[in-house]
């Protein structure tokens, strides 16, 4: 049993060590600030507005905590505040908590852009989600890439007076900005691209492929060429296995992996893994040989399908197979399969076809109605609980949709500016 | 032991007024949490950083949370009635209040209510104009003429 005196002193000495920890933190802050700002930034008058408190006895932290709350556009506002926001907000420990609320992103139509929250911690499950508009594009998009790092890249149609030619356009849904990369240069007819990011060398890089229409090697991509956003052009590497891709393409931790037909390998498919910041290639085996959706799974590229569609599920889908590739050069997998919940068709998903569109950083599968107006939920499939969360999509009700596509994490990029600076 | 229901804390503020709690509205602040679970909460609690106002206003949105919370997962209704009350809650305080209340439940560590206030607080800056959040954070201009017009092109998107 202890003293009142000893409790009191456990009391100061807790209390204490609660206030040095404090001070320790905002030591580090204030630390940090010396280097870039002018001494005399720290200490600013307080003026007339907030008689009685003194709005700079917030530390950096909670200014951090609540400006990373804000939208991208008034985050750039509050950038014109003074030098000290500006590099507040530069800094990575604001950046990283921004990019951390990932959205749900939609194109509709091929060129009407939204996005809206996407849940993540699974106790969260909010019913309903809306989805706000972002921006327009006057031209036809006619192939949309997963966002990567908060860009995304599109395939377009630009009307005149390039004519038939497409063009690749690289844009932030957040900022509204865009930047049309140049033509790749080719005789070939058929250009196929992937978008991806290193974050090693923080580079976003555009892989293109060419394929004839005619001639002996007209299965397979004959030029490969790379562009690194911010400089000038195309350049071509090496590939030394001809290959043709079969599905889009899906950037993980600096490459990109997308389904492709080897030469030389009659019906089979591998999966192509190109390493952004080596430009190399690399092939590997599938899992399993049916076909099934690429997905990112907890930072690791996996497959998914279920027991009757390789990218759907429906109400006599009994149960899902997820194929996680451990490592790749030694092209080890691990196989899971989840038995869906009991009543899945009579309670959940009735006579609707569900597609998959990815799992989110919590290791949840989520599917979703493809065509609209059949757009209006998400199902949230929680593996490890085997539970049933369905989310309702709002703010696209009343439009005249023909086509939504749906993508997960996307991550919003407020370090603006970047590759759309202007040299 | 009592159970939790009837156990009861009395926090004190800097300015000397006591509140009594149950103990569980007195855990939903995870630093006096630790402070009883380290059996040092046998008086009443001392908290150097809050005053007698924002303490009864923390303690009342400690209350509710409490009694309030939804029963499970499942509980949409009980969820949205909680999240509709938070918002009437934060509606009474102007941003100096706001402000108080942001760095109380840092320091006493209650991450909803930190979550909230953070939440108002940038809600209710997300229109302002550079100007305006100067005069609401007491942040000084250190800018040059050409350095801000500079900064403004770069972030003109945001301006238009």
């Amino acid at each position: 049993m202890k003293t009142r005196r000893q409790i009191l002193e456990d009391q100061k000495i807790a209390e204490e060590r609660r206030i040095a920890r404090r001070n320790s933190r905002r030591t580090i802050s204030r630390r940090n600030l010396r280097r870039t700002i002018p001494r005399r930034n720290l200490r600013s008058s307080p003026t007339s507005l907030n008689e009685g408190f003194n709005a700079d006895l917030l530390p950096i932290d909670l200014i951090i905590s609540i400006l990373s709350r804000l939208p991208v556009k008034s985050i750039a506002i509050c950038r014109c505040v003074s030098k000290l926001w500006s590099s507040i907000l530069t800094r990575t420990e604001f950046t990283d908590l921004v990019s951390v609320r990932s959205k749900l992103l939609f194109v509709c139509n091929k060129s009407m852009i939204y996005s809206s929250h996407q849940p993540q911690d699974p106790d969260e499950n909010p019913s309903s989600i809306v989805a706000n508009h972002h921006m327009n594009f006057p031209f036809g998009i006619c192939v949309v890439y997963s966002p990567v790092q908060g860009l995304i890249c599109f395939k377009t149609r630009p009307i005149l007076p390039e004519g038939k030619c497409t063009v690749l356009v690289i844009c932030n849904p957040s900022t509204g900005q865009s930047l049309t990369l140049p033509k790749v240069k080719t005789k070939k007819v058929e250009v196929i691209s992937f978008f991806g990011y290193d974050p090693i060398e923080k580079q976003f890089k555009v892989l293109s492929m060419t394929r004839p229409r005619f001639g002996i090697n007209k299965d397979s991509c004959g030029e490969y060429q790379v562009m690194t956003l911010g400089t000038n052009g195309w350049r071509m590497i090496e590939c030394s296995t001809l290959h043709y891709p079969l599905s889009d393409g899906i950037c993980i931790n600096g490459v990109v992996y997308y389904l492709a037909a080897v030469q030389g390998f009659e019906g089979k498919s591998k999966i192509a893994c190109f390493d952004i910041r080596s430009e190399m290639f690399m092939f590997i085996e599938k899992a399993k040989p049916e076909r099934a959706k690429l997905v990112n799974y907890m930072g690791k590229l996996a497959t998914v399908r279920s027991n009757n569609w390789p990218f759907a599920i429906c109400g006599d889908t009994r149960s899902l197979e997820l194929c996680v590739l451990e490592d790749a050069e030694k092209q080890k997998w691990t196989t899971h399969t989840y038995v869906l919940p009991h009543l899945w068709k009579e309670d959940i998903v009735g006579e609707v076809r569900l597609y998959i569109i990815g799992v989110t950083r919590t290791g949840e599968v989520v599917l979703s109605p493809y065509i609209p107006p059949e757009l209006t939920y998400f199902i949230y499939y929680n593996l490890e609980r085997n539970t049933i969360t369905k989310v309702d999509l709002q703010g696209l009700d009343g439009l005249m949709y023909d086509k939504v596509e749906a993508f997960l994490d996307h991550a919003e990029d407020v370090k603006l500016g970047g590759v759309f600076r202007t040299p | 032991m009592a159970s939790s229901s009837t156990n009861k804390f009395v926090l004190k503020s800097n300015d000397d007024v006591s509140f009594e709690v149950t103990e569980a509205v007195a855990r939903e602040f995870q630093v006096i949490a630790h402070i009883i679970d380290d059996d040092c909460a046998k008086k009443a609690i001392p908290l150097s950083n809050v005053t007698g106002e924002i303490l009864s206003k923390m303690i009342e949105y400690g209350k509710k949370h409490i009694e309030e919370a939804p029963v499970d997962e499942e509980d949409e209704e009980g969820k949205k009635k909680l999240q509709i009350w938070d918002e009437e809650f934060m509606k009474q305080f102007n941003m100096e209040i706001v402000f108080q209340l942001i760095l109380a439940s840092n320091y006493l560590n209650n991450k909803g209510l930190l979550d909230l206030t953070c939440c108002t607080v940038a809600d209710h800056i997300k229109d302002m104009t550079p100007d305006e959040v100067r005069t609401l954070f007491n942040v000084k201009n250190d800018y040059t003429t050409e350095e801000e017009e500079e900064i403004r092109k770069e972030n003109s998107w945001a301006f238009e």
